[in-house]
């Protein structure tokens, strides 16, 4: 089953976070509650953990990127 | 509340003990610490693009590397550090107003017009006193702020001139108007702190005393991390600029793509400076 990860809406003014550093790369396995990568919007650095376990199919933003709230940036397999 | 005071300047050691708190199980606390001159950069910024690297060499400045968000800033001892690290449920809306928001009232009762600038600033007469940033850690909610008491604003714009060269995908500081809220307050930094205190904490904290072992854990941890180049320099991200001996590649820090094979495999600075 494939499961879709997006940008998380850290506050209620956020609309895109920067992706700043994956942890994970596609076909890395992965754990539940895992560190997928960390972000960073409007000053604040937050980790995104992987909400299943599973293999890395799908990383959907590069580091640096600007992605908005509610956007798939990774996709897991398991 | 829990209070810990910092009792040393040393930036390394007092951003080790931010780290160190974030990673206990304790019940909220907060930290107050002051740093000897250094610059400070955000976790996913470049150096170079912030900083002019020739004058921290030349002033012996060191830069270190914070492990939230946000730009570059500059420390010394008439800047006041705040630091509360805390436990908050999952999905707690991550405003920085949580903390900015008393910040703005404690100022106002010691009768400085303070307002609340940007989403995370605070601002005295349009000019910028305080710049917060944030970092979440296995649930754990750091959320620092700097305090503008009577730092050297001119040492603050000498240091933090930054390279437009340089093209990279880091986060670049936002530049604001400073100044400092001595002009506002009359009396020195050490009343200036007791009564911002009484103002922030009118129902008063319990003091936090580390154990030797947990001091020698920060010390261990500002030694392997925060004293690092590593960490402090290269852990930002790659960039490409141009430079006397042509455009360079830095990939952690080291030139990896140059027209000059002598600045291969060398540290960005030693290449510049």
């Amino acid at each position: 089953m494939k499961t879709e990860i997006r940008m998380p809406r850290l506050n209620a003014d956020m609309k895109d976070g920067m992706l700043a550093r994956w942890n994970k790369q596609t076909g890395d396995a992965v754990q539940q509650g895992e560190i997928l990568c960390e972000i960073e919007t409007d000053k604040v650095v937050s980790e995104i953990e992987a909400s299943c376990s599973g293999t890395v199919a799908q990383l959907c933003a590069q580091e640096g990127d600007r992605v908005p709230v509610g956007q798939v940036i990774a996709v897991v397999e398991g | 509340m829990l209070f810990l005071r910092s009792s040393t300047t040393d930036a390394a050691v007092n951003l080790a003990t931010e780290q160190w708190l974030q990673e206990q199980a304790l019940p909220p606390v907060f930290f107050l610490y002051q740093n000897a001159p250094a610059v400070i950069v955000g976790k996913y910024q470049n150096v170079y693009a912030e900083t002019d690297p020739a004058a921290l060499r030349r002033d012996h400045v060191p830069v270190f590397r914070r492990c939230s968000g946000g730009g570059a800033v500059y420390h010394d001892a008439g800047n006041f550090n705040l630091c509360f690290v805390e436990t908050l449920p999952p999905g707690t809306d991550l405003s920085h107003d949580r903390y900015v928001q008393p910040l703005v009232q404690a100022l106002r009762a010691l009768g400085i017009p303070a307002d609340k600038q940007r989403s995370c600033d605070i601002g005295v007469g349009g000019d910028k006193v305080s710049g917060s940033a944030q970092c979440v850690h296995a649930g754990r909610t750091l959320h620092h702020c700097t305090l503008l008491f009577d730092t050297d604003l001119a040492a603050l714009e000498r240091y933090l001139r930054g390279n437009g060269g340089l093209v990279s995908r880091a986060v670049a500081s936002v530049r604001s108007p400073v100044t400092d809220l001595c002009r506002y307050y009359r009396g020195g930094r050490e009343q200036f702190e007791a009564d911002l205190l009484r103002a922030l904490f009118p129902q008063g904290m319990q003091p936090l005393d580390l154990t030797a072992e947990q001091t020698e854990q920060i010390r261990r941890l500002a030694q392997e991390k925060y004293r690092t180049w590593a960490w402090n320099y290269a852990a930002g991200p790659a960039f490409t600029a141009a430079t006397a001996r042509g455009t360079v590649r830095v990939e952690r820090g080291v030139v990896v793509e140059c027209g000059d094979p002598a600045c291969l495999g060398r540290r960005y600075e030693d290449v510049i400076l």
